[in-house]
């Protein structure tokens, strides 16, 4: 039983260090947003962006309820459309912050 | 007759000190059971349990409302249940570091009872409340069931309560593992060994799936599933 809880604890741990995003990339857009505090909540808001058809990549940070956006070169995503984005998926924009 | 005094002894003492138990996961913080997914998505949900074996399918055209197909297996009884269920968000409130919600849910549909070969009516309302950080979830719904028989209608209630708590807290896309314990009160069920059921569980939640397992205080296996799409 011991062993048992030792190897899933260990594969549990591996494919969480493996799914882990690394990425350090500059984003364009920091949106501090509340409510987000499942993976069902940032794959909504992950799907929603990508539709958009600007953002390049986005990063969900559960831990601060932070999405960060990387713009696709030359597109533009208004704080309107973003405050629309966030509202339709049912969560509580705080603030919108630009990084250039 | 010894199972159902021990039954008795531990669930009594259990049911007075249930609302303090409520009480403190709500004082804590919860997670919950969306019935209703982002604008455009489908979802499909699969739960198997003591009772039955049930899927539902549903699309949600925005984030307040979710319509699908609903069907569901009585293994006791050999019923069939076909029915279309809504499901609303009445209330929903967003903090920084928790989500609490208030659902809704409505069927009407077709139950083919196999012992009468009989086709009734058969619809339900449910109301759940949930509450969820990162770290803890809290779940109460209550539902009220009405199947109209043959000479008569009949009403059941029924009601659970879950608490979870997760052991470590994983980023998002990693694989999230919860620990939770599940209480159901079902006053109407003729089973006396129905009537109040713990079931611990554990659930894995990756992305866009979900699963949980969990065996029953009268060993029973529940397998419930949610993928989106």
């Amino acid at each position: 039983m011991k062993n048992l809880i030792l190897i899933l604890s260990i594969l549990l741990t591996s494919l969480n260090i493996l799914s882990a995003d690394e990425s350090h990339q500059p984003y364009d857009i920091t949106l501090n947003v509340k409510g987000l505090v499942c993976d069902f909540c940032a794959r909504s808001v992950e799907k929603t962006f990508n539709k958009t058809k600007v953002v390049e990549s986005i990063n969900v940070d559960l831990d601060n309820g932070l999405i960060k956006l990387q713009l696709k070169e030359g597109k533009t995503l208004s704080d309107e459309k973003i405050k629309k984005l966030i509202k339709a998926n049912g969560y509580a924009l705080e603030s919108i912050h630009r990084n250039k | 007759m010894v199972m159902i005094v021990s039954k008795t002894l531990l669930f009594k003492p259990l049911l007075s000190i249930l609302p303090f138990i409520l009480f403190f996961s709500a004082s804590f913080c919860f997670l919950e059971a969306r019935p209703i997914s982002y604008p455009g998505s489908w979802t499909f949900m699969e739960q198997h349990n003591w009772e039955k074996t049930l899927v539902h399918i549903h699309y949600s055209p925005n984030a307040k409302n979710s319509i699908g197909f609903l069907g569901a297996y009585y293994q006791e009884e050999d019923d069939r249940l076909y029915a279309m269920q809504w499901n609303h968000l009445l209330f929903r409130k967003n903090q920084k570091k928790s989500q609490s919600n208030l659902y809704s849910k409505i069927h009407f549909g077709r139950l083919e009872k196999t012992k009468n070969q009989t086709n009734v009516f058969h619809s339900a309302f449910n109301l759940s409340f949930d509450w969820e950080t990162r770290k803890h979830f809290f779940l109460y719904a209550a539902e009220i069931e009405h199947t109209d028989e043959k000479l008569t209608k009949s009403n059941t209630f029924h009601q659970k309560a879950k608490i979870g708590i997760a052991p470590y807290v994983a980023p998002y896309g990693s694989i999230h593992t919860w620990l939770m314990l599940q209480f159901e009160h079902h006053p109407d069920d003729p089973n006396f060994d129905n009537h109040f059921i713990l079931t611990p569980m554990v659930r894995f939640f990756k992305g866009d799936y979900l699963c949980e397992i969990g065996l029953n205080s009268n060993n029973q296996i529940l397998f419930n599933t949610i993928i989106r799409f």
